[in-house]
């Protein structure tokens, strides 16, 4: 049991914390723009493909399992990520382009991909997922890294990598509920990664996650959750408003980006923000804790009425 | 042609033809064959068929859980006594552990993947008597779980043939073992957390009515 702990939960947290030590706390690298400006997201990415190589191994191109999307994904990021930090200083319409371009890329992964054909179409990137709901989450793609980058312009320190680190944390408490472990603890690296990071920026001089860390971070968090929507059977408690519940709580952050709490001591808005964040949350791992904890488990099924019916 | 060679064609047509006709029908695929037992095919009974599994939990305790949607068939010579093969296809979403939670992670991606290999399949290439028993068969064929195909042998026992020359039933039981790691289950291998290897209890009935 230590070793799985180890393998796939410790030594990737170690290794994402790793990376961002060297990219947000050492002086010579934090100097270097581009390389604490993607220190967030490579951070993300490594951490991620390295629980899921201790977790799955290492999946074939494209994958004869939808899940290893989520392992060709990680890495795909990491030289995304370089890319994207070398295009910080680019304005319009080069954010709205990236947001689009990653949205319609991801949408179509299995036209390009070349991906087996069933029924005449290329296999869906995850079990059920019809041309609709590709549209759909190259949407959520676009729309959640053109808001997630505008956010990081403005909004530097520990509160993006804070709201990341509870959205994180709840969507591993869908995943458990779900029954889908291995996702559970690849979302519980991700938040742990960023938690690290909220850590690191109280000691380096309020860093930004950059425009990488932007579509890392909600990349991640919008893909693998739908991953984990189509992929498992979600008990009742996770409905498809609980995931947009969670995936869609750093958007809160919106809002709070007036002039009344800016003029807030730097403490008091950051606290507000990642309170207003927590809140659906807090709510959802309240709502799902029966089904994490397995309580409902008595309820009689189809089997013992029929057998009822026979004594 | 000269008129000639004509005439003689068409007088030796009919003999030709009826000569071609014998010797297709003298030979030996087309007589019919004395040895051949009549087959019967049962289809396999949903309500009373059931797949039972076994597997080790983190070193310790067996667990067991079962699938309850069988479907197929079973053919069979001697009205149901003796197997020619088992056609089984399983439903995964008919797990059943008796405990939801374990259900759901149990057709989850790390294990049986349900949502994405709907079935777990197993065709017959082999039915052999095993020595000094009556009723019990060793019968190899091929196990496809999660997209991978793989042999596999079990023992197979008739446990009975009941009815009558209009409806039957017939019953069998296979017992045979799996490494599940074999179909890319590996989870929990390497850790010790669930064991590697599986036994399988599958009980089958079949219905044949003419």
């Amino acid at each position: 049991m230590f070793t799985m702990f180890l393998l796939s939960f410790l030594l990737p947290v170690l290794a994402g914390a790793g990376i961002l030590a060297l990219g947000w706390l050492l002086p010579p690298v934090r100097k270097i723009a581009w390389l604490s400006g993607c220190a967030f997201g490579v951070a993300l990415a490594g951490g991620l493909a390295l629980s899921y190589l201790a977790e799955s191994g290492f999946p074939s191109y494209p994958p004869v399992r939808s899940e290893g999307w989520i392992m060709l994904a990680a890495l795909a990021c990491i030289p995304f990520a370089f890319f994207l930090s070398f295009t910080e200083k680019l304005e319009f319409p080069w954010i709205e382009l990236t947001a689009l371009g990653t949205g319609v890329f991801v949408g179509l992964l299995p036209v390009i991909s070349g991906s087996e054909l069933v029924a005449g179409i290329p296999k869906p990137l995850f079990p059920e997922m019809g041309i609709v709901s590709h549209a759909t989450l190259a949407l959520e793609l676009a729309f959640g890294i053109l808001i997630v980058i505008r956010l990081a312009q403005v909004r530097v320190g520990a509160t993006l990598p804070t709201v990341f680190a509870i959205c994180f944390t709840g969507a591993s408490a869908c995943s458990m509920a779900s029954g889908w472990i291995s996702l559970s603890i690849m979302f519980g690296v991700l938040a742990a990664v960023s938690g690290a990071a909220a850590l690191f920026a109280r000691f380096s001089g309020s860093p930004n996650i950059g425009r990488a860390g932007a579509v890392v971070s909600v990349g991640l968090l919008i893909f693998l959750s739908t991953a984990c929507w189509y992929k498992t059977t979600a008990p009742s408690e996770v409905t498809w408003w609980v995931w947009i519940l969670l995936v869609g709580a750093p958007v809160l952050l919106l809002p709070l980006e007036n002039r009344f709490i800016n003029k807030l001591p730097p403490a008091g808005g950051y606290w507000i923000r990642v309170i207003v964040v927590a809140i659906p949350v807090v709510w959802v791992l309240i709502r799902i804790y029966p089904a994490v904890a397995g309580e409902a488990s008595n309820a009689p099924d189809e089997m013992d009425e029929m057998m009822k019916m026979y004594q | 042609m000269s008129p000639k060679n004509s005439i003689l064609l068409v007088f030796a047509l009919p003999f030709l033809s009826l000569a071609a006709m014998l010797s297709i029908a003298a030979s030996p695929a087309l007589q019919p064959q004395e040895n051949a037992e009549p087959q019967m095919t049962f289809t396999l009974d949903p309500v009373h068929c059931m797949a039972n599994f076994r597997v080790q939990h983190m070193g310790a305790g067996m667990f067991w859980g079962r699938f309850n949607q069988l479907s197929g068939n079973i053919v069979t010579t001697k009205e149901g006594m003796v197997p020619v093969s088992f056609d089984v296809v399983i439903d995964v979403d008919s797990i059943d552990t008796g405990t939801e939670k374990l259900d759901r992670t149990l057709m989850g991606p790390n294990f049986f993947d349900g949502k994405e290999f709907k079935t777990i399949t197993f065709i017959t290439d082999t039915v052999s008597p095993i020595t000094g028993e009556d009723a019990k068969w060793n019968v190899t064929g091929k196990v496809t779980m999660l997209g991978v195909t793989k042999p596999v042998t079990a023992v197979v026992e008739r446990t009975g043939v009941n009815g009558n020359p209009v409806m039957k039933k017939a019953g069998y039981e296979a017992i045979f073992k799996v490494k599940r790691s074999d179909f890319g289950m590996s989870w929990g291998v390497d850790t010790g957390a669930l064991g590697d290897e599986v036994d399988l209890v599958v009980g089958l009935e079949g219905d044949w009515s003419a």
